[in-house]
């Protein structure tokens, strides 16, 4: 059986709390996207994502899984307002902030952090640690980048140097430190760890992790690499070509994967036992992901999958409530 | 606080009072221990101070720039300057002018003056107005940039000495030294704005850039805080390197007649003038052109230096 994520209060079972969020007792989801979508070019252009939805709760975290050019990054971005949707809202803590203008948008700057992947291209190079830290609009005196310099691990001494004297880990503790300058609620990690070496990934993996405890925070943790979405994850969204394919609780999306593209994809990943690594069965998807400038008719998948029929070349299977664990998955023949 | 994680960050950070080496102090650095830098910083050293104590120094020799000297030339030769090498000695200390006997010296330290404040002054204009035209191209992209790019591109396709000879023939002003500097960067501001526009888009889709406007920052502040010192260098670079072209711009009009006016010395001035007397003076027309050629030297081995100093990957000196 799957169950819910000790991070927040269990949802009714059966239910599509995702589609109906203010539905049953729980709390009302931090943030909450609807039909996503961001094209580029003007006719025919590149649907890089095309209609996401999906909630984050206060304090959770939710992992954004997928191959490279699926969308995932760009979702990110739409979120923070790097980019302007081209369709579809973004509502943070009951407020649509999917047009808010840039004046309008500098409370809600706060509450929306970001990590970003490159840890030394997301830090100027012109500047202190301390400047960095403190922000654009000097939110922190010095005690108080130094206080937050502590709490990712670094100390007072750091606060007069420049990115090119750190390490890839410390930096990325640097860019940690900033989103969390403002005291935010929700904080985008783009693929935070997937820059730095195996050994420093774990711990920052796991300085998130104690963050989000201390300071209750909610995630949304966007990785290409399964293991460590699985380690830090409550809830897994699966996404193939701009969309979500499954979506539910970390333990209903890995153990008893519904979708056949995610059932690809968790069957790539090596198993540390040698012994059922030999005999681990693994599927091969044929060819490569279709251009999202023109996508298949139909499921998007249905070019690479080993069950479509005929439905799935012409109907594109909407995002349905199967199973426990709230789990949601856009598939004819999920099972 | 309490982080789970080990401190990879504690490794090597024995010394607390390291403090951090910027971008700029690692170049000084580099720049101080380079020969031709500081030959170059010398030189122009000199030429500054003479330009900035004009008024000192020809206080000490005693003649004014524009004062005749009838008792230093000989009027039965036509006025060629009594004495070795164009009438140097401890009266005139670089010689006379022939025809007049205006004190060299006094000239050549008054046309340091000039040729320097307008060199400086149209390189000013030029990296300034070139900058903000560069930044905001670069920034805002799309038809801006479109505009602003083909404006830049048909500035630079006049053939710029002529338009400048022209120009000035015909600007009625009085103030020479404001029109020459004026006319000068005119032609010059889309090669700094073309340089500024290039690095901008490079560095503007950079992730700090994005983390900057996460963190509610707007236009200004990214250009000017975010965006600007990451191409600080090759602006100061070209800064270095067009003040030696601006002297030899000036030079080359007031040669050609059209700089400033007589009796405001000159060096290019002086040169043309030497130029109807080099058989009989041959130092009063090798003095500017050596001044000339060191202020030039000097100016572009300064630049050629920071281009070096400044380069992130010109380590291993």
């Amino acid at each position: 059986m799957t169950g819910a994520s000790p991070a927040r209060p269990a949802g009714e079972p059966g239910t599509a709390p995702d589609a109906a969020p203010d539905a049953g007792p729980r709390p009302a989801p931090l943030l909450s996207v609807r039909d996503l979508r961001m094209t580029f070019g003007k006719r025919n252009g590149v649907r890089a994502v095309d209609g996401v939805t999906f909630d984050v709760w206060p304090g959770e975290t939710l992992g954004l899984v997928g191959e490279s050019g699926c969308g995932k990054s760009t979702t990110g971005r739409m979120i923070v307002r790097l980019m302007e949707p081209t369709g579809g809202t973004v509502v943070f803590a009951g407020r649509d902030i999917t047009r808010l203008g840039p004046r309008d948008m500098r409370p809600f700057r706060r509450d929306i952090q970001m990590i970003f992947q490159d840890p030394f291209a997301s830090l100027n190079p012109r500047q202190t640690v301390e400047r960095i830290v403190s922000g654009p609009t000097r939110l922190l005196d010095r005690r108080g980048v130094i206080e937050l310099l502590e709490t990712v691990g670094l100390g007072a001494e750091h606060a007069d140097r420049y990115p090119h004297e750190f390490s890839g880990g410390q930096a990325q503790r640097i860019g940690i430190a900033r989103a969390l300058a403002s005291r935010p609620r929700l904080i985008v990690c783009d693929e935070p760890v997937s820059a730095l070496d195996v050994s420093i990934q774990a711990q920052i993996v796991n300085l998130l992790a104690d963050l989000q405890r201390e300071l209750d925070l909610a995630y949304l943790f966007i990785a290409h690499d399964l293991s460590v979405v699985r380690h830090v994850c409550d809830r897994v969204a699966v996404m193939y070509l701009g969309r979500v394919v499954e979506i539910g609780s970390r333990d209903a999306v890995y153990n008893a994967p519904a979708h056949p593209y995610t059932r690809a994809l968790l069957s790539a990943v090596p198993v540390p036992d040698p012994e059922v690594e030999l005999v681990r069965e693994r599927i091969v998807l044929p060819g490569d992901p279709p251009s999202p400038a023109a996508p298949p008719p139909g499921c998007s998948f249905n070019p690479r999958c080993a069950m479509a029929r005929d439905v799935c070349r012409t109907e594109a299977p909407p995002l349905m409530a199967h199973g426990p664990g709230e789990r949601k998955v856009a598939c004819h023949f999920a099972g | 606080m309490t982080t789970a994680a080990p401190r990879e960050a504690a490794a090597g950070i024995a010394a607390p009072a390291v403090r951090g080496r910027s971008p700029g102090r690692i170049a000084y650095e580099r720049l101080r221990r380079d020969p031709a830098a500081l030959l170059g910083l010398a030189i122009v050293t000199v030429f500054v101070v003479t330009a900035l104590a004009a008024p000192l120094l020809t206080g000490l020799n005693g003649w004014r720039p524009e004062t005749f000297d009838k008792t230093a030339i000989d009027q039965a030769l036509g006025g060629v300057p009594k004495g070795d090498f164009g009438g140097i000695g401890a009266e005139h200390w670089l010689g006379v002018e022939p025809g007049n006997g205006r004190d060299v010296f006094s000239r050549i330290v008054y046309g340091a003056r000039v040729s320097l404040l307008i060199a400086v002054a149209a390189t000013a204009v030029t990296v300034l107005a070139g900058t903000a035209v560069g930044l905001v191209a670069g920034y805002l992209g799309g038809r801006v940039d479109t505009v602003l790019s083909r404006i830049m591109d048909l500035v630079m396709s006049f053939p710029s000495l002529i338009f400048m000879l022209a120009l000035l023939s015909i600007a009625p002003g009085t103030d020479r030294v404001l029109l020459l500097v004026l006319i000068m960067s005119m032609f010059s501001w889309p090669y700094v704005g073309r340089i500024v526009r290039g690095q901008t888009l490079s560095v503007r889709h950079r992730e700090f850039v994005d983390a900057a406007r996460v963190n509610g920052a707007m236009g200004p502040h990214i250009l000017l805080r975010e965006i600007l010192p990451n191409i600080a260098a090759p602006i100061l670079v070209y800064t270095t390197l067009a003040i030696p072209a601006n002297i030899g711009t000036e030079a080359a009009l007031s040669f050609l007649g059209v700089g400033v006016r007589p009796p405001t010395p000159s060096w290019g001035q002086m040169i043309d003038n030497g130029l109807l007397w080099y058989q009989v003076a041959p130092a009063y027309f090798m003095i500017p052109c050596v001044c000339l050629f060191l202020t030039v030297l000097a100016f572009t081995l300064l630049g050629d230096a920071l281009r070096d100093a400044l380069d992130p990957k010109g380590g291993g000196r």
